[in-house]
């Protein structure tokens, strides 16, 4: 599990707080969605479960183990992150290469290396891509390719950043699939940072963000019955819950 | 807001925009992979058109050969009958495009947001009080409190911000063509709904506006021509009334229906007389809230 308690983090120099006393909890197998307005502090967040932002107060833990220098490099082995720009997280010639890429990082012997990244590329399609350039590659299949390149770690926790931004609705469903499947197949733990409201309905609980403090917490279908409180938050509610017809069909 | 600037093209004017007979390829070292080819499409002056299609299918450099970005292989891009990368007609050509990229914060590179928004005006003379008073006007415009902005760090800012911070540089040129690259992917609901009050300002004001987005409740909503592109030719080109009305249609091209339409729907089983047309949101909104007040139970 992942968990915070009272997370606190001030910017240096700075006297607001981006986030302040923030609790929340991510279990294995568990979709919880995140959402919130523009600088909300919702990256912020994100960034201090996998250590790459230091909280300035309160706590970050996984499975137990709290986020200290020492457990940094095993934390983010653990906690998997995917971000809005695939094009910013790919860095290899060829959609094989990006996938090895972690696995060379970590001096795991190359037979391994090889066995993991065929296994993966199989799970994923993308074993028919394996020599293609990832800038070849369309947002969907980058977005796949950049799951894929995390997943080959065996994290325990993902984390998604608004990865389906910039996607057609398409696509955005395959990368959604693809996330229920690691969830159901694989007891993955995923924090689901959105702006799209569909998505935020397929998890088990929703937060909402708002300056810094998570102001709603419950089932997706309880927290969008708010429409009126969530609209003032700037985050977006489907049509059917603003028009009060939702369950409507 | 009357353009700063003058010019030679008459710019108040109808100004056609047309791709003739085109072809494109991006062209590596060894390999060719063609974009379009022989393809040709005429936007009117004021007309805001959508346009839609899968990844790949040549949205974004279709924005790019408008622009002057990329030139074709073959045939011509004419904007107001001349290409836009003549020399002697770059500047005005550049004065009059605003494009706003998909991830417009990775092109920031001043001290501030103010400098930030005021560069193009600084780079064609404008004097420093208007360009103050320009950016401030525009900030303003996308719903920002000037003060607390201005002196921010650009790399400072939230996506949603850097977006809007992106989008007021481009309008404080006063752009009488506007390419936008998903211009509300990101942004939460405030800003989505800021981004859509300016273009329906923008529209009225004859604004020429060509909206690449894979969001159809946008594309519902600010356009009246949609365009769907699918391997470089023009899959669709109609109303968007006749697009998102038509489930199938929409649905082979990869797209689910706009809300407005999915609500509409809704309204209409539980009972309630609806025209048989393309609602707004905000229509909706107001129609179920006469029911609510037992108007029209």
């Amino acid at each position: 599990m992942i968990e915070t308690k009272d997370l606190t983090y001030t910017f240096p120099l700075s006297s607001e707080n981006v986030l302040s006393g923030v609790n929340l909890k991510v279990e294995e197998g568990d979709l919880v969605a995140l959402m919130g307005a523009n600088g909300s502090g919702k990256t912020t967040l994100t960034r201090c479960l996998n250590g790459l932002v230091q909280p300035t107060g309160g706590s970050v833990t996984v499975d137990g183990h709290p986020l200290t220098q020492e457990n940094i490099r095993a934390i983010r082995r653990r906690v998997g992150m995917i971000f809005q720009d695939p094009n910013t997280a790919i860095t290899s010639p060829t959609v094989e290469r990006e996938i090895a890429f972690g696995l060379q990082n970590l001096s795991v012997p190359r037979r391994v290396i090889r066995e993991k990244t065929n296994m993966v590329m199989e799970q994923f399609h993308l074993t028919k891509l394996r020599h293609v350039s990832p800038m070849d590659l369309s947002g969907g299949e980058k977005q796949r390719l950049a799951i894929a390149a995390v997943m080959v770690l065996e994290p325990t926790y993902l984390i998604l950043d608004e990865a389906t931004s910039f996607l057609p609705s398409s696509s955005r469903k395959e990368v959604m699939a693809l996330v229920d499947q690691l969830r159901l197949e694989l007891k993955v733990g995923v924090l689901l940072v959105t702006q799209f409201p569909e998505e935020a309905l397929r998890a088990s609980s929703l937060l909402i963000l708002h300056k810094g403090q998570i102001v709603q917490r419950g089932k997706p279908d309880e927290v969008f019955s708010k429409a009126e409180a969530l609209e003032a938050y700037g985050v977006p509610v489907p049509l059917e819950y603003r028009l009060g017809i939702a369950g409507a069909n | 807001m009357e353009s700063p600037f003058l010019l030679s093209i008459d710019w108040e004017s109808p100004v056609q925009i047309e791709l003739k007979n085109i072809s494109f390829s991006y062209r590596g070292k060894d390999r060719v992979s063609e974009v379009f080819r022989d393809f040709s499409l005429v936007f009117a002056s004021g007309e805001a058109v959508g346009i839609m299609g899968r990844e790949g299918s040549g949205k974004s450099t279709l924005l790019q050969l408008l622009a002057g970005l990329q030139r074709p292989q073959q045939g011509e891009v004419l904007v107001a009958e001349k290409a836009p990368w003549e020399l002697d007609r770059w500047t005005e050509v550049r004065k009059n495009i605003g494009i706003l990229f998909q991830f417009p914060e990775q092109q920031f590179f001043q001290e501030t947001v103010e400098r930030e928004v005021g560069f193009s005006l600084r780079n064609h003379g404008v004097s420093r009080d208007q360009e103050r008073e320009r950016c401030w006007q525009v900030l303003r415009l996308l719903g920002f409190e000037p003060e607390a902005i201005v002196q921010k760090s650009p790399f400072t800012l939230s996506i949603g911000e850097a977006r809007k911070v992106a989008f007021a540089s481009i309008l404080v040129m006063n752009p009488n063509l506007l390419l936008l690259d998903e211009p509300t992917a990101g942004l939460d609901s405030h800003g989505a709904e800021a981004m859509m009050a300016i273009l329906h300002q923008l529209r009225r004001r004859g604004t020429t506006i060509i909206t690449v987005s894979h969001d159809t409740n946008l594309l519902a909503e600010i356009s009246s021509r949609i365009i769907v592109l699918a391997e470089g030719a023009t899959a669709f080109d109609g109303t968007a009334n006749t697009l998102f009305r038509d489930n199938n249609l929409l649905a082979g091209f990869g797209y689910d229906q706009p809300e407005t339409l999915r609500c509409a729907n809704l309204l209409r089983k539980k009972g309630k007389v609806m025209e048989d047309r393309l609602y707004s949101a905000d229509e909706l909104l107001f129609l179920t809230s006469q029911r609510s007040a037992g108007k029209l139970r």
